[in-house]
C-alpha cells in the first residue's frame, strides 16, 4: 500500500459500516413509511405477513403429505402462504389508498398492569391461594386506572374478594385454595 | 460430588420416615382433616367426570369429609394425572386414573412427566366400561367371522371410525386387525359421538365403540353389534358373543376407571380408603347407577391393580407400536 | 299424527307443571342468569359451575332445573355480551357488534329486550318443529358426512366475510390468521401436536373462551382506559340512557329479523358442530344484505341483536334433539348437559323417546317453560342490569378483570389458560389499532378446525379423489350457494369501480 495516499482521519470520522444500516433504516421511516397515509392498513399488512411467515416456519415440522393424503402440515403451511400474500396486498395498497390513519398511541401502562394482575391470579391460586390472589389482581389492576385513592382501592377490592368468595367458594364449590396453606 | 443424589436421598428418607411415623398411630383415627380433593384428567360432564362424582359424594358421606372434584382436562389426561403424581401425599389429594392415564397415554405419548406405577398408590378399582364392535347394518356380515372375511376380501376397502388416535377404540380396533390379519383404514373422529354418528350414518363400517355411546344405537337395531371386547358377555347383550369366543382366544379391551393417590400416602389412609370405596363400589345401588353409566361396579387391590397395569402396558406399548402411533 | 304430538305435549307439560318442578325451573333459571350475567363467566363456565345443583333431585326435577340453568346462562352471557362487549360462547360474538354499539349509545334496554323476546319467538317456534318434526330432523345430521362439513364450513366462511364493515381484504386476513388459531392442539387425523410450541397446555387447542375474553374483554379494557381524563369519562356513561323497552318503531324493526332468525336458526340448528354459531351469523348477513341502509349495522342496529339472538336459540332448541337422540354434543356446554343427563340415567340414543316419553317430552315442555320463565324473570331485571353500568368506570374494570380471571381459570383449572389470554388481550388491542375486526377472527377460530378435520377425513375416506366434494349432493348444494355469494360479493364492488371509471372517463 503506497504510503503516501494514507488518509488522515477526522476525529469525527464514522465509518460507513457503522452508520449505514441505521442511518439509511432512519431515512427510509423519515421519508417513506411516516409519509403513509394509511399507517393503519401498512402495519395490519406487515403483521399479517408477519403471521404467515411464522405459520410457514412452524409448520416445516409437520409432515407435508400430498393434496390427496393430507399431512399435518399441509393446511397451515397453505394458509401461512395465502395469509403472507393477502398481508403483502394490504401492506402495498395502504401506500397508495387515502383515508384510514395514523395509529394512536399505546397505553403502555394500563397493558403492564393488567397483564401483571392476570399472572398474578393465574400464578397465585395454586400457590398463594385465591383470596391473595384475587387482592393481587383486583389492586394491580385498578392502579392500571388514571385515579388511584387507597382507601377506595382497598374496599373495593375487599368488596370483590368477599363477594368471590361468597359466590365461587362456598355458593358453587369451585376446588380453590382459599391461602397458601389451603 | 457423587455421593450427593446419594446422600440426597438418605435425608430425604430418614425426614419421610420420621414424618411419616410421628402421626401414623394418629393419622387413621384423625383423616381426613379437610375436604379432600379429587383430581378428575377430564373435563367436567365427560364419562371419567360423571363416575367420579358419583363415587366422589359417597365417599364424602362416608368419611365425614366433603369430596371436591377437581377437574384438570387436557392432553389425554396427562396433564391432571401429572398435577395428582406432584401432590401431598397425605390423602386428601386423590385422582381418578384410568386406562387411558395410567395405560394408553404413557405407552402412546412420546413424553409423559409421570410414572403410572412409580408415581402412584394404587387404591381399587370402581368401575369398567367395555367396548363393543359395531357395524354400519349395511355391512353384508352378520359376526365377527364374516367380517373379517369381509374384509380380507377387500384389503384397503373398509374404513372404520375411532374416538380420536391413541384412543381406545383405536387400539381396541388395532389390536383386532393384528390377530386377525385384515387391513382396515382408520379414520379418526373427534370423540364418541361423532365416530358413533359417522358409523350410523354409513360414512364409516365399523366401530369398536364405547358401550355407553354405541350401546342406544344397537338395541334400536340401528348398528349392527357382532362382538364385546371384554372377556365375559355384557349382561345388556346377551346373545352377543365376546371376541375371544369367536376366534381370538385372550382378546380384551376394557376401560376401567379406579382411584390412585399419590406415591408416599401413608398405608393406614390407603387401607381405609380402599375399604371405603370398596363398600361403595359394591352397594347395589351404586352398581345400578353405574349399570345406567353402561359401566360395571368392579373393585380389587392394589397389588392386583399394579399387575393389571404392567400387563396392560405391555399389551398396549406392543399395539401401539404394531400401528405406528406416536403422539407428540 | 297430530293426536300423537298434542297428547306427547300433554304428557310433557303435566309432567313439567307440578308446583316444585315450576320451581325448580324458576331457581334454574334465577341462579344460571345471576351467575351468567357476571362479566366474564360464559354459559359454558356457569353451566359447569352449576350443574353439581342437580345431581341430588330426581330426575325429571334435576332435567327441569337444568333448562332453567342452560337457558339462564345463555341469556346472562347474551347481557354481558350487550353490556359489557363480552361474548361467552361464539353465536354471542355476532350479538356483540350491534348489541354493544347499542348500549354505547344508551340503548342498552331496548337491546336486552328485543333479545329476550326474539329468543322467547325463537323458543316457543323451536318448540313446535322439535314436536312436530323432532326425530325425522335429527336424522338430516346423519346424512353429513365429512364432504358436506367441509362444503359447509367454506361456505360458513365465505358469509363471514359479511360480518365486517371495514375493508375486505382485512377481513379475509382476519378469517385466515383465525383459520390458523384453530390449528394449535392436537391434529385430529394425525394426532401431531401444532403450534403449541411444546406446552401441554396448548394439546387440547385454545379455548373459545381464553381467545373471547382476550380479544372482547382484556382488549376492550384497555382501550377504554386509554380514554383520557378519568376513565369515568367512557363514553357509555356520556349517553343518557333512553328508554328500557324497545319503542314501537324498534319492534317493527325487529320483527321481520326476529322471524328470518328463528327460520335460519331451525334450519342450521340440527347440525353437529358450529349449528347455532353458522346461524347466529348467517341470520345477521341476511340481515345486513337486506337492510336498505347496511351501513347501520356494527353501529347499533336493533336487527343486528334481533336476528343472531332468535338464530342462536331456535338452533339450540334443534340442536337439542340431535344431542339426545344421536349423542353428538354441539358444543361444549351442551356436552355438559348430556353428561348432566347421563348422570340421571337417561342415555342418549333413539330409545329415549320411547323408553322415557316423560322424561323427553317433559324436557321438551320445559325447555319452553324456561324460555318463558327467562322472560318474565328478565324483563324486570332490564333495569338492573342497566344500573349496573352507572358504576364508575373505575370501579367497574377491576371487577370484570376478576370475574374474567375467575371465568377463564374455572375452564380447566390452568394457569396456561390465563397467560394465553393475556396473549389474546394484547393482540386485540393491537387489533383494535389497526383497524382489524375481531369477530370474523373469532367465527374462523371455531368453525376452521372443523373445516380442516372434515376436508382431510373426506380425501382419507375417498381415497384421495376430490371429486367426492361434487359428486355428493348436498355437499355441491354448498358449493353453489358458496360460489353464489362469491359473485353477490364481488359484484357490488366490481359495479362501483365500473362506475367510477365511467365517471372519470366522463369527467375527462
Amino acid at each position: 500500500m503506497p504510503l503516501g495516499l494514507q488518509v488522515k482521519r477526522d476525529v469525527r470520522y464514522i465509518a460507513p459500516e457503522v452508520w449505514f444500516v441505521p442511518v439509511s433504516v432512519f431515512e427510509i421511516w423519515r421519508v417513506f413509511i411516516l409519509k403513509i397515509k394509511n399507517q393503519e392498513d401498512f402495519w395490519a399488512g406487515l403483521m399479517f405477513v408477519g403471521f404467515g411467515a411464522l405459520a410457514i416456519w412452524l409448520s416445516t415440522d409437520y409432515p407435508m403429505g400430498t393434496a390427496s393424503r393430507m399431512g399435518p402440515g399441509y393446511f397451515p403451511t397453505y394458509l401461512g402462504g395465502i395469509m403472507l400474500t393477502l398481508g403483502a396486498i394490504v401492506a402495498l395498497m395502504s401506500l397508495k389508498s387515502e383515508g384510514g390513519g395514523k395509529i394512536t398511541p399505546f397505553a403502555w401502562k394500563p397493558m403492564i398492569m393488567l397483564s401483571v394482575g392476570f399472572v398474578l391470579f393465574g400464578w397465585g391460586v395454586d400457590h398463594i391461594g385465591f383470596i391473595p390472589a384475587l387482592f393481587g389482581l383486583s389492586v394491580v389492576t385498578a392502579a392500571a386506572g388514571q385515579k388511584f385513592n387507597v382507601v377506595e382501592v382497598l374496599v373495593m377490592t375487599a368488596v370483590l374478594i368477599a363477594g368471590a368468595v361468597g359466590i365461587f367458594i362456598y355458593g358453587i364449590e369451585l376446588p380453590f385454595p382459599l391461602f397458601w396453606w389451603r | 460430588m457423587q455421593t450427593k443424589p446419594k446422600m440426597k436421598a438418605l435425608f430425604a428418607g430418614v425426614i419421610t420416615s420420621a414424618v411419616l411415623a410421628l402421626p401414623m398411630t394418629t393419622v387413621a383415627q384423625t383423616y381426613p382433616t379437610k375436604p379432600i380433593r379429587l383430581i378428575v384428567a377430564f373435563p367436567a360432564g365427560g364419562s371419567t367426570d360423571i363416575i367420579a362424582r358419583l363415587v366422589g359424594q359417597r365417599l364424602g358421606e362416608k368419611l365425614g369429609q366433603q369430596v371436591i372434584v377437581d377437574n384438570r382436562g387436557g392432553a389425554g389426561g396427562t396433564i391432571g394425572t401429572e398435577i395428582a403424581a406432584k401432590a401431598t401425599p397425605d390423602g386428601h389429594t386423590l385422582t381418578m386414573g384410568t386406562t387411558s392415564t395410567h395405560v394408553i397415554a404413557p405407552a402412546a405419548y412420546a413424553k409423559v412427566n409421570y410414572d403410572p406405577v412409580k408415581d402412584f398408590e394404587p387404591i381399587t378399582l370402581v368401575a369398567s366400561t367395555p367396548y363393543l364392535l359395531v357395524l354400519h347394518p349395511g355391512v353384508k356380515a352378520n359376526n365377527l367371522k364374516e367380517f373379517v372375511a369381509l374384509a380380507k376380501s377387500q384389503p384397503g376397502k373398509m374404513n372404520y371410525a375411532s374416538a380420536g388416535t391413541g384412543s381406545t377404540t383405536q387400539l381396541a380396533m388395532e389390536m383386532l386387525k393384528g390377530a386377525a390379519g385384515v387391513d382396515i383404514v382408520h379414520v379418526p373422529y373427534n370423540g364418541n359421538g361423532p365416530a358413533g354418528a359417522a358409523t350410523l350414518g354409513g360414512q364409516v363400517q365399523a366401530l369398536f365403540g364405547s358401550m355407553p355411546a354405541v350401546l342406544p344405537h344397537a338395541q334400536a337395531g340401528r348398528l349392527r353389534p357382532i362382538a364385546v371386547g371384554t372377556s365375559r358377555r355384557s349382561p345388556a347383550l346377551p346373545n352377543v358373543p365376546t371376541v375371544a369366543e369367536s376366534g381370538y382366544p385372550g382378546f380384551e379391551v376394557s376401560l376401567w376407571l379406579g382411584f390412585f393417590a399419590p406415591k408416599g400416602t401413608p398405608k393406614p389412609i390407603l387401607t381405609r380408603l380402599q375399604k371405603e370405596l370398596t363398600d361403595i363400589a359394591n352397594n347395589a345401588e351404586m352398581k345400578a347407577q353405574f349399570e345406567k353409566n353402561g359401566a360395571s361396579g368392579v373393585t380389587n387391590t392394589p397389588a392386583e391393580m399394579n399387575t393389571l397395569m404392567k400387563t396392560e402396558l405391555e399389551k398396549y406399548g406392543k399395539v401401539v407400536k404394531a400401528a405406528g402411533i406416536s403422539l407428540k | 299424527m297430530e293426536a300423537d304430538i298434542i297428547s306427547n305435549l300433554a304428557l310433557g307439560f303435566s309432567t313439567a307443571v307440578s308446583p316444585v318442578n315450576l320451581f325448580y325451573c324458576f331457581i334454574g333459571v334465577l341462579v344460571g342468569t345471576l351467575i351468567g350475567v357476571l362479566p366474564g363467566i360464559g354459559p359454558v363456565a356457569a353451566v359447569a359451575m352449576l350443574l353439581p345443583l342437580t345431581f341430588n333431585l330426581d330426575a325429571v326435577g334435576a332435567i327441569i332445573m337444568l333448562s332453567g340453568i342452560y337457558y339462564g346462562t345463555q341469556y346472562g352471557g347474551s347481557t354481558t355480551a350487550i353490556l359489557v362487549n363480552l361474548p361467552g360462547e361464539s353465536a354471542s360474538v355476532v350479538t356483540c357488534m350491534d348489541g354493544y354499539a347499542m348500549a354505547r349509545q344508551g340503548r342498552a334496554g331496548p337491546a336486552l329486550a328485543i333479545a329476550a323476546i326474539g329468543s322467547f319467538f325463537a323458543g316457543t317456534v323451536g318448540t313446535i318443529l322439535v314436536a312436530l318434526l323432532g326425530p325425522p330432523l335429527a336424522e338430516i345430521a346423519l346424512k353429513f358426512g365429512a364432504p358436506e362439513y367441509f362444503s359447509l364450513m367454506v361456505m360458513a366462511l365465505i358469509a363471514a366475510a359479511v360480518l365486517a364493515h371495514g375493508s375486505m381484504l382485512k377481513t379475509i386476513c382476519m378469517i385466515v390468521l383465525g383459520l390458523l388459531v384453530g390449528i394449535v392442539g392436537t391434529d385430529v387425523n394425525s394426532g401431531m401436536s401444532r403450534f403449541t410450541f411444546g406446552a401441554s397446555g396448548l394439546a387440547d387447542g385454545l379455548s373459545f373462551v381464553v381467545v373471547a375474553m382476550g380479544l372482547f374483554g382484556f382488549a376492550e379494557i384497555l382501550s377504554n382506559l386509554q380514554d383520557k381524563a378519568d376513565t369515568a369519562s367512557r363514553d357509555i356513561l356520556n349517553q343518557k340512557i333512553t328508554g328500557l323497552m324497545p319503542t314501537v318503531t324498534d319492534m317493527k324493526a325487529a320483527f321481520g329479523a326476529i322471524v328470518r332468525g328463528t327460520a335460519i336458526g331451525a334450519f342450521f340448528g340440527t347440525l353437529p358442530g358450529g349449528g347455532p354459531t353458522i346461524s347466529a351469523f348467517s341470520a345477521y348477513a341476511v340481515e345486513k344484505k337486506l337492510a336498505k341502509d347496511p351501513s347501520r349495522f356494527g353501529k347499533g342496529a336493533i336487527e343486528g341483536v334481533a336476528a343472531p339472538e332468535s338464530a342462536n336459540n331456535a338452533a339450540v332448541q334443534c340442536a337439542f334433539i340431535t344431542t339426545l337422540t344421536l349423542g353428538i354434543p354441539h358444543g361444549a356446554t351442551m356436552a355438559l348437559l348430556l353428561g348432566a343427563l347421563t348422570i340421571q340415567g337417561i342415555a342418549p340414543g333413539p330409545q329415549v323417546m320411547t323408553q322415557r316419553p316423560d322424561l323427553f317430552w317433559g324436557l321438551i315442555a320445559s325447555m319452553w317453560i324456561g324460555n318463558a320463565m327467562l322472560v318474565i324473570l328478565n324483563l324486570p331485571l332490564v333495569g338492573l342490569w342497566i344500573k349496573l353500568l352507572k358504576v364508575p368506570y373505575r370501579f367497574l374494570f377491576p371487577a370484570i378483570m376478576v370475574f374474567m380471571a375467575i371465568g377463564v381459570y374455572s375452564v380447566n383449572n390452568l394457569d396456561l389458560d390465563i397467560y394465553m389470554t393475556i396473549l389474546f388481550g394484547i393482540l386485540g388491542y393491537i387489533f383494535l389499532k389497526l383497524k382489524c375486526e375481531p369477530a370474523p377472527l373469532i367465527l374462523a377460530f371455531v368453525l376452521g378446525p372443523l373445516m380442516e378435520e372434515n376436508l382431510r377425513r373426506a380425501l382419507l375416506i375417498s381415497r384421495g379423489d376430490p371429486t367426492v366434494f361434487i359428486t355428493r349432493p348436498i355437499s355441491a348444494a354448498f358449493l353453489v350457494a358458496t360460489a353464489l355469494l362469491l359473485t353477490f360479493m364481488i359484484i357490488p364492488s366490481f359495479r362501483k369501480k365500473r362506475e367510477e371509471a365511467v365517471a372519470d372517463s366522463e369527467a375527462l
